[in-house]
């Protein structure tokens, strides 16, 4: 069995976790809490070294780019919301985070899903390609929603469309199972062979 | 001011990455979106201490209201700001700061994500059944994917990964594919409707 | 039969901890295949010339890592064995020394050098607008310095590779645990800048990664433990993902088997 004061505390988390599979209680709490309160403390604290210092202290005060000024009062601004009355000042932060995210969607989205289409104009030489290509069709036909499904080739089109995409999602469900094991099995490794010393 | 501005920032900064990725010219002393970008960053961290004070503000006052697992909100606040105030003097590589990270932290979070195992093994049984054309296929999918991923598959029946190979490459393609051109296409109208002004759901909420 | 199907679910819960619990004191070691995907990366890597940089994305924290630190361990040893050097970036602030620790070990293994062979810029927040800023320029997206603080001047690594581009960069492998990853990778440097990329996935993502390795957008993909202990096996070095693919074998029996159980009690009880 273990010495080490680490494993140990990782092993009273591991259990911690797993009785919430007997049911809901206070121990598992204690972690369930601690999980929210650890990364929030984790996040800001390496936001502070890493970013905020060295960018308003370094770039800003010693190198003077004061340009770092216009998005450290649009942050400030973004308190201002617990002062009653002024929470609207946050908006302008807001906006910026807003509209440079959907100017990245817009600016780089474009390229990897031309890349898709492009790949889907394939030689239909191999019954691959024929299964391939229907099935690309057929899927897209079923997420059209622009034109009636009751006209008679769109409803035959959205029912192979159909089988694609439970076929998709039947490969994406085999996949999931195994994920959710392949994550179990090193706490079961940390409690029998780490912890108890068993096999391994 | 309050609804007129942000909206116009809002499609200013759109248009200038949309202008600066389809336009672009490289030079070396105009980097107008390197600046943009840092401008971002750093908001992103100025905004995180919202998520402090929201959970400290949140949390007493849960205590002070005595509301259901007010106990349990005590400990939240008082591990939250010793693990900051701990991270804040020795940086988050720091000898204690990483300890706490590696033997309290990640063994929580990787046995939370590993709950599911159990979960979803119970819900394979229960409610994984093959009552019509389309659960059925699904579920066979499922089913050779599962064996024939693990080494079971070729133990059972030679050759089953090479089947799992072949369904996760031909058919699952297909029917991915639609599914991501879908999800592009889709990305691409809401950012066009921020673009062009036509949503503004972030003005909502602060009056 | 239908007592079956309305037993409390935590006595399944206890048969796959029991089960798991033999399999991870009694391994099975069932022999594993090497696919034509986890070999196409591979063969990428063993083409590449010595001295060339591989840019690794470690996206993930310490929930997946029992799936992507194997990949990561099989990967960096390759790696080393070509002589290629590393830089190692994360989006993810949970990366934590996850990652670090791997290549460390690693890295005194075959005696190589931290600042020559390998450079880590740790995590740079962000997420999709520090990656684009690392494509114009490392230093302005790492503020400088790498993980410990230290000036990217300092490395002869960092000192030679100005950006997340070509041709500093040869190759680029991201292990994504979600957003963002790889397909931002993909977006805004393997699209945009051209730099080939790979991507060392995790199971769950597998189904829905494989249109990008189809249309050619991803050079390659690792999929899940699976493709770990593929990888492992072909760099001749079994180790913890073939140990894991126990934890496979069982769920895949296990699960299958109630799959089929399910079933054949909801036919056979169907019309009463």
């Amino acid at each position: 069995m273990s010495t080490d004061v680490g494993v140990w505390l990782q092993v009273i988390c591991t259990i911690g976790v797993l009785t919430y599979l007997y049911k809901e209680n206070w121990f598992w709490r204690i972690f369930e809490y601690a999980i929210v309160a650890g990364y929030t403390g984790y996040s800001l604290a390496y936001g502070y070294h890493n970013y905020i210092k060295p960018f308003i202290g370094e770039k800003m005060i010693k190198e003077g780019q004061w340009s770092f000024l216009i998005p450290l009062i649009l942050g400030i601004l973004l308190y201002a919301r617990f002062v009653s009355g002024w929470g609207w000042l946050g908006r302008y932060a807001m906006a910026y985070m807003i509209g440079y995210g959907a100017g990245y969607t817009l600016g780089f989205d474009i390229k990897p899903l031309l890349g898709q289409i492009r790949a889907s104009f394939i030689s239909l030489t191999s019954i691959n390609n024929i299964i391939l290509w229907l099935f690309i069709v057929t899927s897209l036909a079923y997420f059209f929603f622009t034109v009636s499904k009751e006209a008679p080739a769109m409803k035959g089109l959205s029912t192979v469309g159909k089988w694609a995409v439970m076929i998709a999602l039947g490969a994406s469900f085999g996949n999931t199972i195994l994920y959710r094991y392949n994550l179990l099995y090193p706490r079961m490794k940390l409690l029998f062979n780490t912890w108890l010393g068993l096999g391994g | 001011m309050r609804k007129e501005l942000p909206t116009i920032i809002c499609i200013l900064m759109a248009v200038v990455v949309v202008v600066s990725m389809y336009f672009y010219v490289p030079n070396e002393k105009w980097k107008l979106m390197d600046m943009f970008d840092n401008w971002y960053n750093l908001l992103y961290y100025l905004a995180m201490g919202l998520g402090l004070i929201n959970l400290t503000r949140i949390h007493v006052m849960a205590v002070v209201k005595r509301r259901p697992n007010w106990v349990y909100s005590i400990w939240l606040v008082l591990f939250m700001w010793a693990y900051f105030i701990l991270a804040m003097i020795q940086t988050v590589d720091g000898p204690q700061a990483d300890w706490v990270f590696q033997n309290f932290l990640t063994p929580i979070d990787s046995t939370v994500f590993a709950l599911l195992a159990f979960y979803i093994t119970s819900a394979s049984f229960r409610a994984f059944r093959a009552r019509t054309l389309e659960a059925t296929l699904m579920l066979l999918t499922a089913f050779i994917v599962l064996l024939g991923t693990s080494p079971l598959g070729d133990l059972i029946i030679p050759g089953w990964t090479t089947a799992k190979d072949w369904i996760l490459s031909v058919p699952n393609t297909g029917g991915q594919r639609g599914i991501q051109i879908g999800i592009y296409l889709g990305g691409l109208a809401a950012a066009l409707r921020v673009m062009l002004g036509l949503e503004r759901a972030y003005l909502g909420g602060a009056r | 039969m239908r007592a079956l199907v309305d037993l409390d679910r935590r006595w399944i819960f206890l048969v796959v901890f029991i089960l798991l619990a033999i399999v991870v004191i009694w391994p099975l070691n069932l022999p594993v295949r090497v696919t034509p995907m986890t070999q196409g990366i591979y063969n990428y890597i063993e083409n590449l010339p010595a001295g060339s940089v591989l840019w690794l994305g470690l996206d993930y924290g310490p929930s997946v890592a029992g799936e992507l630190n194997p990949q990561l361990t099989a990967v960096v040893e390759h790696a080393f064995r070509k002589n290629l050097r590393i830089i190692t970036y994360t989006m993810w602030q949970t990366q934590g020394t996850i990652g670090r620790n791997i290549i460390d070990k690693l890295l005194k293994e075959y005696k190589k050098e931290y600042g020559t062979d390998w450079v880590d810029l740790g995590f740079k927040p962000g997420g999709i607008t520090n990656l684009r800023l690392m494509t114009s320029s490392l230093k302005e997206a790492a503020a400088g310095v790498d993980y410990q603080g230290k000036s990217l001047d300092e490395f002869p690594l960092t000192r030679e590779v100005k950006a997340l581009d070509k041709p500093y960069v040869a190759f680029i492998i991201d292990f994504p645990a979600g957003t963002p990853g790889a397909a931002e990778y993909l977006a805004i440097v393997t699209e945009v800048k051209g730099v080939p990329m790979g991507v060392g996935q995790i199971q769950m993502s597998v189904a829905d990664s494989m249109q990008f390795v189809h249309s050619g957008q991803y050079k390659g993909m690792i999929p899940g433990l699976r493709g770990a202990a593929e990888y492992e096996k072909l760099i001749g070095k079994p180790g913890t993902a073939v140990r894991a693919m126990d934890g496979q074998t069982l769920a895949a029996g296990f699960v299958g088997l109630l799959i089929v159980l399910g079933n054949v009690i909801y036919f056979s009880t169907r019309g009463r």
